[in-house]
């Protein structure tokens, strides 16, 4: 009997040196454990929501919102459901995520190109720009932009009248607009269709004359233009009553969060630039030289593609934090999505709703940003052997 | 081993507390309040006049007051109160979550907010309205000039709403700039960010003589909007809704039968009239039954003063503004203030 034990004990012992058995049992562990904790938050929020009385409702997208919300793309009005007002948000969120991203981009290439310059004023004013915007809190340098705007510039009767028809003045910039026109569309179509002309010739004319490939792309706009009536129609912004009205118009807010993000963003990405461009061997530029090509060639062609692959993953993170810090917004009044569910909460008391909103909305746009980056990842590995 | 013996304790633990806490009953508020001897309440940052720092860092104003008389009649005592400082837009949030017994944000009194959100309004405390402050230069002096304008708000309340109707139904339009709180709407507004900023009227006085320029500013004398503003509390205790409510009547009913800080301790000694012995607790047992001590009227205008008292201190002559009492007298003298019989 006891032998018996003993041999059954072996045996246990013995399973659970097989690694296979071992690792399936912790795993499950950890995954009751993960399990354990989720059921424990769950159980915690319904709890409190039913002990205050509270429940979980999204029905009040549907309910007519009264705020005026300012300028948005996609015409919100007072009168509106809660959820344009959200679309509303969400739309003034994507805009200075989007503009914020492209200029980041380029702002810390610069950055980066002039950091390793062998200029010693481009490369000191490189890193200057760079500690010190990477040092200092961002909200700081919000509230700073925002004030230097407000406080500089001339109130909207006194307007800086920077080129014909374009006002700067502490109530924005404003600048005429196009207006689309039926003939837009269409005028439209027939670039895109002067871009695939232009794609086949390229591909049909020898090395070395394929350039003018791409004047084939203006022709079919231009026959349409010939053709039809003003496929735009230009309003000129005028100064009416307090303010200009017609054109279009970046307010202060707009443009003090794009450029505090661009600039913040950007001393962090332009070392991760540098870092990327220093991680390519030494000796990858050293063959460039030697096969001739100059300095901008040999950073172009030859060490960028390879920065590339060092690059993308941290400045995918760069791009989500750009995106998520544009909620600071809120503090100076650009009316973003944090904006539309502070009024919703206030006039609905849904906070969790609204709360579970934001954080949805930021997650969303978060992995549509990293599946985007890392679709771009994969290409850039995938494209030529190592070259190291 | 042992290591993750500990840790899977530690989990076991929380999930049981979690559970426990799950099934713990909400307890009465009273209760509550008494047993951490401390009353919590959330008010303004720095919004002079309702609730700001003195030079000598304490805390004063219209709403820290009615914090003040809360704790004084619930606890004795009314420096055992916990301010919180909170935007608007956190208000709400923060009293429905339990974070505070009450908000004393000068909301506005609201059927959604009293039907629909689960809120007991305390008052009136202050009858007013909402009115527009421009830049003298702008040559504006009725509402109908304000077509096109920029306003400065304070996002989370409802003044934008109030505006967006005003504007509507005129055909006017508008640009808001949402700002997070008042010193910075101010701020903004001065450095000509906007055209117009609104606020209650008492508070738009008070702003005005703190800004570089007073006379540089025109507060519009029509008023869009009514406001009849006071704290809130939940409204799923009843008793304890009760109490709140009383105590404000209190205030007023102390300011009807002419009792003062000065002479509250005299009129306990002194008074032979029953109504007032009734009012201070020293016969029946009014207090008591609502579940506080029997003379917390004492307690309240020691601490505070009558409702006049307050007003004057923080809106009328003893302050910067000097706003007269208007919609805020006494009934008997042709205002909105009255108590309910006290009997």
């Amino acid at each position: 009997m006891v032998a018996d034990l003993a041999v059954r004990l072996e045996a246990l012992r013995a399973a659970w040196k097989r690694p296979g058995l071992r690792a399936t049992v912790w795993q499950m562990l950890a995954a009751g454990l993960v399990l354990a904790a989720a059921l424990w938050l769950w159980g915690n929020i319904t709890g409190n929501l039913t002990r205050r009385n509270l429940d979980i409702d999204f029905r009040f997208l549907g309910a007519r919102a009264s705020f005026e919300f300012g300028e948005n793309l996609v015409g919100y009005r007072p009168g509106d459901t809660f959820l344009s007002a959200f679309l509303a948000g969400l739309a003034n969120t994507a805009l200075v995520a989007v503009f914020g991203i492209v200029l980041t981009t380029m702002v810390s290439a610069m950055l980066a190109l002039m950091r390793l310059s062998p200029n010693r004023l481009a490369r000191n004013v490189a890193w200057l720009w760079i500690e010190v915007v990477r040092n200092t809190p961002l909200l700081l340098q919000l509230l700073f932009w925002h004030q230097l705007m407000i406080r500089q510039l001339p109130g909207p009767r006194l307007a800086w009248e920077l080129l014909p028809d374009v006002f700067l003045s502490n109530r924005g910039l404003y600048f005429p607009a196009a207006m689309a026109q039926p003939a837009f569309g269409q005028a439209v179509l027939a670039l895109l269709f002067g871009v695939a002309l232009a794609w086949g010739a390229r591909r049909i004319l020898p090395e070395g004359k394929r350039g003018f490939a791409w004047l084939a792309v203006l022709g079919p706009p231009l026959l349409v233009l010939a053709v039809l009536a003003d496929p735009v129609e230009v309003t000129r912004p005028a100064l009416r009553g307090f303010n200009f009205s017609g054109g279009v118009s970046l307010s202060p807010e707009f443009v003090a969060l794009l450029v505090a993000l661009v600039v913040y963003q950007s001393g962090f990405m332009a070392e991760t630039i540098r870092s990327g461009i220093l991680g390519v061997a030494k000796g990858q530029n050293e063959a460039a030289a030697s096969l001739g090509l100059r300095r901008g060639q040999a950073m172009r062609l030859v060490v960028f593609p390879q920065a590339l692959r060092i690059i993308i993953p941290p400045v995918t993170s760069q791009f989500l934090s750009l995106t998520k810090n544009s909620s600071l917004a809120v503090v100076i009044g650009y009316p973003d999505l944090v904006r539309v569910s502070q009024v919703t909460i206030s006039e609905t008391g849904r906070a969790v709703e609204c709360i579970t909103i934001l954080l949805l909305v930021y997650l969303s746009l978060s992995l549509l940003t990293a599946l985007v980056m890392n679709l771009y990842n994969r290409r850039v590995m995938a494209r030529g052997g190592g070259a190291r | 081993m042992r290591r993750l013996k500990s840790l899977l304790l530690a989990a076991a633990a929380v999930i049981g507390f979690g559970a426990a806490e799950a099934l713990a009953q909400v307890a009465p508020q009273l209760d509550t309040i008494r047993s951490r001897n401390m009353f919590r309440c959330g008010v303004y940052d720095s919004v002079p006049g309702l609730s700001a720092l003195d030079a000598q860092g304490n805390r004063v104003g219209f709403d820290v007051d009615y914090c003040r008389a809360m704790a004084a009649a619930i606890l004795g005592d009314q420096s055992r109160t916990e301010f919180r400082t909170m935007t608007l837009a956190q208000g709400i949030p923060a009293l429905r979550s339990g974070e505070v017994d009450m908000v004393a944000l000068a909301l506005t009194y609201t059927i959604q907010r009293d039907t629909e959100l689960g809120l007991d309004f305390v008052g009136p405390t202050l009858y007013s309205g909402h009115a527009f402050m421009v830049h003298r230069r702008i040559n504006a002096t009725r509402l109908t000039d304000l077509n096109g304008a920029t306003i400065c708000i304070v996002a989370g309340g409802i003044t934008d709403s109030l505006i967006a109707d005003y504007f509507r139904a005129r055909n006017m339009t508008f640009r808001p700039l949402a700002v997070e709180n008042t010193t910075q709407m101010y701020t903004l507004y001065e450095e000509g960010r906007c055209d117009v900023v609104t606020s209650e009227v008492p508070f738009l006085g008070m702003r005005r003589s703190r800004l570089r320029q007073p006379e540089q500013h025109l507060i519009l004398s029509e008023i869009f909007a009514k406001s009849h503003m006071g704290p809130i509390v939940r409204d799923d205790d009843r008793r304890f809704s009760n109490v709140v409510r009383w105590v404000h009547f209190a205030l007023v009913n102390a300011e009807e039968m002419g009792i003062t800080r000065a002479n509250v301790d005299q009129m306990v000694r002194e008074s032979r009239d029953p109504a007032i012995r009734r009012f201070l607790g020293v016969e029946g047992d009014i207090g008591r039954n609502m579940g506080l001590p029997n003379d917390f009227t004492q307690a309240v205008i020691r601490a505070v003063g009558n409702y006049g008292e307050i007003f004057e201190r923080h809106y009328g002559q003893q302050s910067i503004i000097k706003l007269p009492r208007g919609l805020n007298a006494l009934a008997e003298n042709g205002g909105l203030q009255w108590s309910p019989t006290w009997r």
